[in-house]
């Protein structure tokens, strides 16, 4: 249901009555969306129907409780979930429809397409790291900085990083932590740099009980991250009891940036400030309550939740627990901290209303007026059944008070997470990988302010608008202009800033009010004066009215780079990257010697097995470094995605810095950037498939195909060296197709580009993936040859040199 | 807390609690637990067969890593390029700088061997020590480090991973040692000295 916006711009014009006409024509919202004369020149589109706001099915109380959306399919957990700077949600932590632990695919989600399938696009495997269990913010030049995580089934360290730019959707490989951290917090510092503290290796097993002592699985160092220039360690900032292995306060440690520029925190039952300058500093402030107690049940823990509601002040609440293994009562006590002095010494800490059920693994999102949504869940541990808590909760600062909500239909406690959305609806999503939840799914909360009460049922609330502004990129301290909608009566500003959730909180998370004057078009709106009150990014800015009902967030920039403009379209995500039909070049820098196979990844990884027998791989822009083991080919995804036939005519998979084998009689391996892998067997030159990159020993044949030499594009496209020296492709379905001829090497890129070596050492290039026998001679000879790209050659001469162009 | 102040709040807790803080420090927290070094090598020989005690680490900055002399992967080139990071950093670091390597095969690893391997990497400086134990020792420190995880038949791998130590022997940060991150160690020890004075 769509409703036409030009019609009500005459009778806005005119001053008449609204025909019930156009009334009817608005469906969902209880008054029609009127279009107004834009003044400046930032146009907000209010006029296009919101399909999350249409067509509820709104019960009577929701005007008092909210309520929520029925259960949605998500395309995997999501573990992590982002709001970027255009609009759309980002999330991931697992695979498509998986469960396992492995945060290599990417869900975009756009919320003004709807839920259903085709508001989704997913990339599976489109990261060449792993982020499960990683941290995340967006960065000042609007890049989502991913960094840490990473899982044992994928083979990747938890030091890789990787950066997402909302502006072309596409994910890249950013510079390594010094060391690995799993369940660290990340935070964006007032300078535009970002700091990471805690985390421990992977899987490291430990024990919140022991006593006060370092631990050499635990990173009590913090790093800061400059754009450019990579990670260095605060070296001053040392601190176990802010990132110890006692109380597990090195899981996700609760931080924000304080009004005074330093980094104020809450580690389980430690409170502390770090001071960022040079080579940074800590204290310990004090003791906050207790460590996990099953009697008092204190909101201290991992498993709390916390939001930084107003400047300087944050609500601590629930919790009672360790980990998501650790037994323990949920704590339903809440407590408001008060940092707005800490620069003077002072300290405030108010005990507030307990919520009205104990809940571990909840999440916190902080809304438009000023009140804080707590959603999901357990009374114990991570249980679900029984112990989940279903409803919402809404406190109230001004009261103090926990009002109950709406109750949702799903168990979300651990790895679950919420997300205030521009429509100032709230996204419920995640729990799971590993259990008790399963949750390939989402819900949406719509809290009370959307509604309004009338005879006694409930009726989307008339909303406040926002019709245009005169900039969504301001400074610190500017004004900026915002045009509301004739007749609003807007008695507050919000802004908040754009989410980045992971295991029940957000540290970038936080509302700031504005100050605001009104004008003849609207208001004149201050934005925050410095950056310690809100670091330079991406912010929802909203307009409430009297009746406390917000408007749509528009998304603004502060000391950052601009945002997409309000109804801008986003960039279509895509992998692989696109087709470049340019040829090597003719100058060529000798890169290694000694080899007798060579590979080359879509990333640029290089690797050689050498006359030795050893591996030696070349990272981009790293040295080489030569694997343990004896190996005669190699095959690359990326960079340490390794599969290569040993000496002993097994196939290995690198996993984890370390070899598995996962086939056998074998003689040459290939492998393509979607994490197809191929290899030739020894006995009988048959040629096996496999379709995903793990340690599973699960090939087919590809049918009808015996080869010399092999080389893949991606899943469904094979190119081979068979009888003859022929050339022919498959796509494992129908029967193989020639497409060349006289070749002895064959490489293959992932952006289809086919090369060949003649044998009479001539370079032959085939520029796209099909099935046409068109090929273009290469200046130059070689002896084999391998291809990261179409505009990159890494050949050998006949000494075994390795050469690149 | 005033009665009618009380019952605006109904019943909820309004204890505020105002904390005074002392004045901001800029200097690092006082470390006042005992050395941990005394821990990590408890037991442990050095190539030249004599015990190693923290003395020869008190104060100093230490560089720990995991090697043993039958590796042929990642160990010689580690051993390689930590002394070529020794050797370039200036003397004033240097000169407060103990490499200690630890081996996991202490079976094989006896002092003769590990001073022949030292030897092989033109490793003659004093600072440099090579560990060895008995087996129960030497097993003690990998666990701590979890310095070995468990590999295919039998074959465990060990840590490629180099930690900086303190001169007060907290373990600052944990490294990669194949490729060694160089840079990120001297910028790390150059902080640790800038602090220090």
């Amino acid at each position: 249901m769509s409703f036409k916006s030009t019609v009500a711009v005459c009778l806005l014009a005119t001053g008449r009555a609204l025909p019930v006409a156009a009334m009817l024509m608005a469906g969902a919202s209880a008054v029609p969306a009127l279009a107004q004369q834009a003044v400046y020149p930032v146009v907000v589109d209010n006029s296009s129907t919101d399909p999350l706001l249409s067509n509820l099915s709104i019960p009577a109380k929701a005007a008092q409780a909210g309520m929520w959306s029925g259960v949605y399919s998500w395309p995997s957990i999501p573990i992590h979930a982002s709001l970027l700077p255009d609009g759309r949600v980002l999330t991931y932590g697992a695979p498509p429809g998986g469960t396992v632990q492995d945060g290599r695919s990417l869900v975009f989600w756009d919320p003004r397409k709807g839920i259903d399938s085709a508001s989704f696009q997913v990339l599976p495997n489109a990261q060449n790291v792993d982020s499960f269990c990683s941290s995340a913010t967006l960065l000042s030049d609007g890049k989502l900085l991913v960094s840490g995580g990473a899982s044992t089934i994928s083979g990747f360290s938890s030091r890789e990083g990787m950066v997402l730019d909302w502006r072309t959707s596409q994910p890249q490989r950013d510079y390594n932590l010094n060391a690995p951290r799993w369940y660290g917090t990340m935070t964006k510092l007032p300078d535009g740099r970002a700091i990471i503290t805690g985390g421990s290796a992977p899987y490291a097993i430990n024990d919140p009980n022991v006593p006060e002592t370092p631990l050499p699985t635990i990173s009590s160092t913090p790093e800061v991250y400059t754009p450019g220039q990579g990670w260095r360690s605060l070296v001053g900032a040392y601190s176990t009891d802010a990132f110890g292995p006692r109380s597990e306060r090195w899981w996700y440690p609760r931080q924000w940036v304080s009004p005074a520029g330093t980094l104020f925190g809450i580690s389980t039952e430690k409170i502390w400030e770090m001071r960022l300058g040079g080579n940074g500093s800590i204290r310990t402030l004090r003791d906050f309550k207790t460590r996990v107690d099953n009697n008092t049940r204190p909101n201290v823990g991992p498993t709390s939740t916390a939001v930084m509601f107003d400047t300087g002040r944050i609500l601590q609440v629930g919790g009672n627990g360790y980990n998501n293994g650790y037994q323990s009562p949920s704590s339903a006590a809440a407590t408001v901290f008060d940092i707005n002095k800490l620069g003077a010494g002072q300290l405030t800490i108010t005990e507030t209303a307990p919520m009205n059920n104990p809940r571990q693994w909840a999440n916190a999102a902080v809304l438009p007026n000023g009140r804080v949504l707590v959603t999901g869940g357990t009374r114990y541990a991570d249980e679900a059944g029984n112990n989940a808590v279903l409803s919402a909760e809404i406190w109230d600062p001004a009261s103090g008070r926990w009002t109950l909500g709406a109750s949702g239909r799903v168990y979300r406690g651990y790895h679950s997470n919420s997300l205030l959305l521009p429509n100032g609806a709230v996204l419920v999503s995640g729990g799971g990988a590993p259990g008790p939840a399963t949750n390939l799914n989402a819900e949406i909360y719509y809290p009370p302010y959307l509604f309004r009460s009338e005879n006694g049922r409930s009726v989307l609330a008339q909303r406040p608008r926002i019709i245009s502004l005169s900039t969504v990129a301001a400074n610190f301290g500017q004004n900026i202009e915002v045009q509301t909608a004739t007749g609003d009566n807007i008695i507050r500003v919000s802004l908040i800033a754009v989410g980045s959730v992971t295991h029940s909180f957000d540290s970038n998370q936080r509302r700031l009010k504005l100050s605001f004057t009104r004008t003849a078009s609207g208001i004149n709106v201050t934005m925050p004066s410095n950056p310690n009150l809100a670091p330079p990014g991406y912010y929802q800015l909203s307009t409430v009215d009297a009746a406390g009902v917000p408007s749509r967030g528009v998304i603004v920039s502060i000391g950052a780079a601009a945002p997409a403009l309000p109804g801008a379209t986003p960039a279509t995500p895509s992998v692989p990257a696109p087709v470049n039909p340019q040829l090597p070049g003719d100058a060529a820098t000798q890169i290694g010697t000694g080899a007798v196979a060579i590979a080359a990844g879509a990333d640029g990884t290089i690797a050689t097995a050498n006359v030795q027998n050893n591996i030696w791989v070349l990272p981009p822009n790293g040295r080489w470094t030569m694997l343990e083991w004896n190996f005669k080919d190699v095959a690359i995804i990326g960079e340490n995605r390794y599969y290569a036939v040993g000496t002993d005519n097994n196939v290995y998979r690198r996993d984890n810095n370390r070899w598995v084998q996962v086939a056998q009689d074998s003689r040459a391996v290939a492998a393509s950037a979607d994490g197809t892998v191929a290899h030739i067997n020894a006995s009988g030159s048959k040629v096996w498939v496999k379709s995903a990159d793990d340690n599973n020993n699960q090939w087919f044949w590809a049918p009808n195909v015996w080869a010399k030499k092999i080389a893949l594009v991606r899943k469904g496209s094979l190119y081979y060296i068979g009888g003859e020296n022929n050339v022919w492709r498959s796509d494992f379905i129908n029967g193989p197709v020639l497409v060349g001829r006289n070749a002895v090497d064959i490489a293959a890129s992932s952006d289809g580009t086919i090369t060949v070596l003649s044998t009479d050492g001539s370079i032959w290039r085939k520029q796209n993936d099909d099935n046409v026998e068109a090929w273009v001679r290469v200046s130059g000879t070689a002896t084999r040859l391998a291809t990261p790209n179409a505009g990159t050659m890494i050949y050998t001469d006949s000494s075994g040199n390795i050469y690149r162009r | 807390m005033h009665r009618v102040a009380k019952k605006l709040l109904g019943n909820l807790l309004t204890i505020a609690i105002t904390i005074a803080l002392a004045a901001p420090v800029g200097a690092a927290p006082v470390w006042s637990g005992a050395d941990p070094m005394r821990t990590i090598l408890k037991g442990l020989i050095d190539q030249n067969g004599r015990p190693v005690n923290d003395g020869r680490f008190a104060g100093r900055y230490v560089l720990v890593n995991f090697i043993f002399t039958g590796c042929g992967t990642t160990c010689p080139t580690q051993v390689a390029e930590l002394a070529q990071f020794e050797r370039k950093l200036p003397p004033v670091i240097r000169n407060k700088l103990t490499i200690l390597s630890i081996s996991v095969d202490p079976g094989n690893d006896k002092p003769q061997r590990l001073k022949a391997y030292a030897k092989a990497f033109g490793v003659t400086s004093k600072s440099w020590t090579f560990a060895t134990g008995r087996p129960d020792h030497v097993m003690r420190v990998v666990k701590t480090f979890a310095a070995m995880r468990p590999g295919k038949a039998g074959f465990d791998f060990h840590s490629t991973e180099v930690r900086l130590f303190d001169s007060r022997h907290r373990m600052i940060q944990r490294y990669s040692g194949a490729p060694l991150a160089s840079q990120q160690i001297r910028n790390d020890l150059e902080a640790l000295m800038e602090m220090s004075r």
